[in-house]
C-alpha cells in the first residue's frame, strides 16, 4: 500500500496553514478597549486588616465584652471573653484581607 | 543565539517594561508583534469564522494585558499567548456545547482556503476532510507543530505531557497518511481521479 511520505505530508500541512494574519486595524481596536491597568497595591492587605480590626474594636468599645476582656488582660488571666474578642478581631481582620485580595484581582 | 531566542528576549524585555511602567504603548508593541499568529491560530481552530476568531483574539490580548505580571518568562511570550488563546477557544467550545452538541467535534480544522497554492483543489478538499476525521487533540497538536512551536511548547499550550503531544502528532500523521493514500505517488487510484 502506497502512502504519502512524511516530507510530502508536512509540506501539505504547511501549505494548508495560511500563516500570520495581517493587522488591518485589529491592534488599534484592541488598544481602544484595553482596560486601565490596575497596579498591584501591596500596602492594601495590611491596611485592610488593620482597618477591620480597628472598626471592630470601636464597635465593641461600649459593650461589656471588651471591658471584661480588658479586665482579664490587665489581671493577666486571659479567659473565654478575651478569646471571643480576639476571635472577633481576627475574623473581621481576615474579612478585610479577603476584600483586599478580591480588589486586587 | 538564533532568531527565535533573540525575539523571545525582546518580548521578555518589553513585558518587563510594560509591567513595571504599566505602559499600554509598550503592550501595543507586543500586540502588534503577535496578533498575526494568534489570530491565525484561532482562525484555524475555529474554521471559517474569522469574526469569532478575532473576538477570541481580542479576549486573549485583554486577558494577557490583565495578567501580564503572571508571565514569568519560563516559556516564550508567544507560547504564553497561544496558551491563553487555546484556553479562550476551549471556553468558547464549552459555552457553545450547550447550544450545539457537535461543537466539540467541529470544524476544528475546517481549513481556510486562502492559503498558499497547495496543488490540486481536490487534494486540499481531501486533506480538509481527512483533518476533520482526526481527534481534537491530534488536530490541535498538528496545528501547533505547523505554527512553528516545538513539541515542548505545544505541550505547554495544550496543557498535556510532552509524550502525549508526540503521540498525537505521530498518530495524527499516520491517520492522515492512511486517509490520503490515494494521493500517494505511483498510486493507481490517484490516476483514476
Amino acid at each position: 500500500m502506497n502512502e504519502l511520505d512524511d516530507q510530502k505530508l508536512d509540506e501539505l500541512l504547511r501549505c494548508e496553514f495560511a500563516g500570520a494574519v495581517a493587522d488591518d486595524g485589529f491592534s488599534a481596536r484592541v488598544m481602544r478597549i484595553l482596560p486601565p491597568r490596575q497596579r498591584s497595591q501591596p500596602w492594601l492587605l495590611p491596611i485592610a486588616a488593620l482597618a477591620g480590626g480597628l472598626l471592630t474594636w470601636l464597635a465593641l468599645l461600649p459593650s461589656p465584652l471588651l471591658q471584661q476582656a480588658s479586665r482579664e488582660w490587665l489581671a493577666g488571666d486571659l479567659g473565654t471573653t478575651s478569646a471571643v474578642v480576639c476571635a472577633i478581631l481576627l475574623g473581621v481582620g481576615l474579612l478585610g484581607c479577603g476584600w483586599a485580595l478580591e480588589e486586587a484581582e | 543565539m538564533d532568531d527565535r531566542d533573540a525575539q523571545a528576549r525582546i518580548d521578555a524585555a518589553l513585558v518587563e517594561r510594560a509591567v513595571r511602567d504599566g505602559d499600554a504603548r509598550v503592550f501595543e508593541i507586543l500586540l502588534r508583534r503577535h496578533q498575526g499568529l494568534v489570530r491565525a491560530q484561532l482562525r484555524r481552530l475555529l474554521g471559517n469564522d474569522p469574526a469569532m476568531a478575532d473576538d477570541l483574539a481580542q479576549e486573549t490580548f485583554v486577558l494577557a494585558w490583565r495578567k501580564l505580571e503572571q508571565f514569568r518568562g519560563d516559556s516564550r511570550f508567544g507560547t504564553w499567548l497561544h496558551r491563553i488563546a487555546h484556553s479562550c477557544f476551549l471556553q468558547y467550545l464549552r459555552s457553545k456545547a450547550g447550544q450545539t452538541q457537535q461543537s466539540a467535534e467541529l470544524d476544528l480544522a475546517e481549513i481556510e482556503m486562502t492559503g498558499a497554492d497547495n496543488g490540486s483543489p481536490a487534494l486540499r478538499l481531501d486533506l480538509d476532510a481527512a483533518l476533520r476525521r482526526l481527534s481534537h487533540n491530534q488536530r490541535a497538536a498538528l496545528l501547533y507543530s505547523q505554527l512553528g512551536l516545538s513539541h515542548e511548547e505545544a505541550a505547554l499550550v495544550l496543557d498535556m505531557p510532552l509524550g502525549s503531544v508526540k503521540t498525537h502528532v505521530a498518530r495524527g500523521k499516520a491517520k492522515l497518511r492512511q486517509l490520503l493514500q490515494d494521493w500517494a505517488p505511483n498510486n493507481d487510484r490517484r490516476d483514476k481521479r
